[in-house]
């Protein structure tokens, strides 16, 4: 298996706070990766940076076989589907549009092509009823499912998801819970940062902890039930203590 | 007071309408276009070329209009006029308003782009919108909408701060001009300026009202306001 996403020694930092110190990733080729980490741990900026939404400080990207560079970057943002926490969506576009704008503007199809598409990921998400609401009109869930649409229908290489449900009510998780498993078992490569111990039991090939801007443990999802490090374990065991 | 003579007063005043209007909607769009401008540099140009746009704007909000109209009218006027060209005085009165708008207008744009979320121009760079794209397509339309109510008021500020050109004698007159003659004609002060006062009131609540309704209109749907009349 091939690596699509490649981050040698990533150093991000806010000013003089270092928030990602010295990261090594491989993510293969249809790998799910979960990201786990307490709030401040740098996974969230971690992702971000991949695609320099936070410009990294040092380290070596390589996405698609693409090193990101400034030269590169649109390139390479062209091949990631990205999902944010707060879904943003465009408010002043219905769903459809959301999703057809980057396709015709940044990807150039034509806007038929781009229209089907769109459709196509619409009915993926359970969406296609949805098509001429606007954003503001829909949940919270359905307004991630929408962001979820958009970022499958530039098919992407790589699907990076930011705590895709943790701004959403309890109950309005399952339902896109349920949609990024349809997503992962059709083959499409993750990285996913989450706190869903359930969705990384199920969906998860590897799972990464995070802790002070390093990966502190890694490894198949086993690792839930038995942490090696203490960190992981305290972690995981307030999770529990939150969620039930 | 006599009602005729307000009555009367009222049917002088009126004719001033059309150029109170055409002050008002000349000068709104030359605001609008060199607001848009000044915006512009400020939103694509680097540092010292926005500093020059926002020493513009501090310097016509920081001057009285009346000033600025004189000065360029008198001021500009007077030395073009060596040069054997000559402003009349509606041009110079549109001119000053229309370059103290755009200072006015530039703000509301600022600030309508500054009202959207930082999510926003992440969400376009992640899917790899160019700068012009993200502005074109997604910040501007957002923009416009936040600034609406605001354009429209500078619109209404615009009709009422027109009155201030009839000082360097426009013709044909504006209303306040019409009221000014119409009351030293015949000596009814208070009918006069209170017909006029009665003509720029109902053109400006009409603005507020359609105002609304093209609020409304473009609205986006589903974002929720609280209702304030």
């Amino acid at each position: 298996m091939s690596a699509v996403v490649t981050v040698r020694g990533l150093n991000v930092a806010y000013g003089t706070l270092e928030v990602v110190k010295g990261v090594d990733l491989d993510v293969a080729q249809g790998e799910k990766v979960v990201i786990m980490g307490p709030s401040g741990s740098g996974k969230s900026t971690f992702l971000r940076s991949l695609i320099w939404l936070v410009k990294p400080k040092s380290g070596k990207i390589v996405i698609d076989g693409i090193e990101v560079a400034q030269q590169t970057l649109m390139d390479v943002r062209k091949r990631v589907g990205f999902v944010f926490q707060h879904y943003n969506l465009f408010p002043h576009l219905k769903v459809i549009d959301n999703i057809v704008l980057p396709l015709v503007k940044v990807h150039g199809l034509p806007r038929g092509e781009a229209v089907q598409r769109a459709r196509e990921a619409l009915q993926l998400v359970g969406l296609a009823d949805k098509e001429r609401a606007y954003p503001l009109q829909l949940s919270g869930g359905q307004q991630q499912r929408a962001a979820i649409a958009r970022a499958i229908a530039i098919r992407p290489k790589v699907l990076m998801l930011d705590e895709p449900t943790s701004a959403l009510d309890p109950e309005l998780v399952e339902e896109v819970l349920r949609v990024l498993e349809d997503i992962a078992r059709r083959g499409t490569t993750m990285l996913i940062v989450t706190h869903e111990i359930d969705f990384a039991l199920d969906v998860a090939d590897r799972v990464v902890f995070f802790e002070g801007g390093k990966i502190v443990e890694e490894g198949p999802p086993d690792i839930l039930y038995n942490p090696k490090t203490d960190r992981f374990r305290q972690f995981l065991r307030r999770l529990h203590r939150r969620t039930s | 007071m006599a009602l005729e003579n307000y009555f009367d007063a009222l049917l002088s005043v009126v004719g001033g309408i059309p150029t109170t209007m055409a002050l008002a909607l000349l000068s709104f769009a030359i605001g609008m276009g060199l607001g848009s401008i000044l915006l512009l540099v400020r939103f694509f140009l680097p540092k010292p070329l926005s500093w020059f746009a926002s020493a513009y704007v501090e310097a016509f909000r920081g001057t009285p209009l009346l000033v600025q109209i004189f000065i360029i009218y008198f001021g500009v006027g007077g030395f073009l006029k060596d040069y054997g060209i000559n402003i009349d005085p509606f041009t110079a009165g549109v001119i000053a308003l229309g370059l103290n708008s755009a200072a006015y207008q530039a703000e509301i744009f600022r600030s309508a782009v500054q009202a959207i979320p930082v999510e926003q121009y992440l969400t376009a760079e992640a899917y790899a919108f160019g700068k012009t794209q993200t502005f074109r397509y997604i910040i501007l339309p957002q923009a416009l909408r936040i600034a609406l109510p605001a354009l429209m008021n500078e619109m209404v500020l615009l009709i009422k701060d027109s009155s201030l050109v009839s000082v360097i004698g426009v013709t044909p007159p504006d209303i306040f001009r019409r009221a000014d003659y119409y009351a030293s004609r015949h000596f009814t002060y208070f009918e006069a300026y209170l017909a006029a006062a009665t003509i720029y009131f109902i053109i400006c609540y009409a603005m507020v009202k359609i105002s609304h309704v093209i609020e409304r209109k473009y609205a986006i749907p589903g974002y929720l306001r609280r209702g304030i009349i």
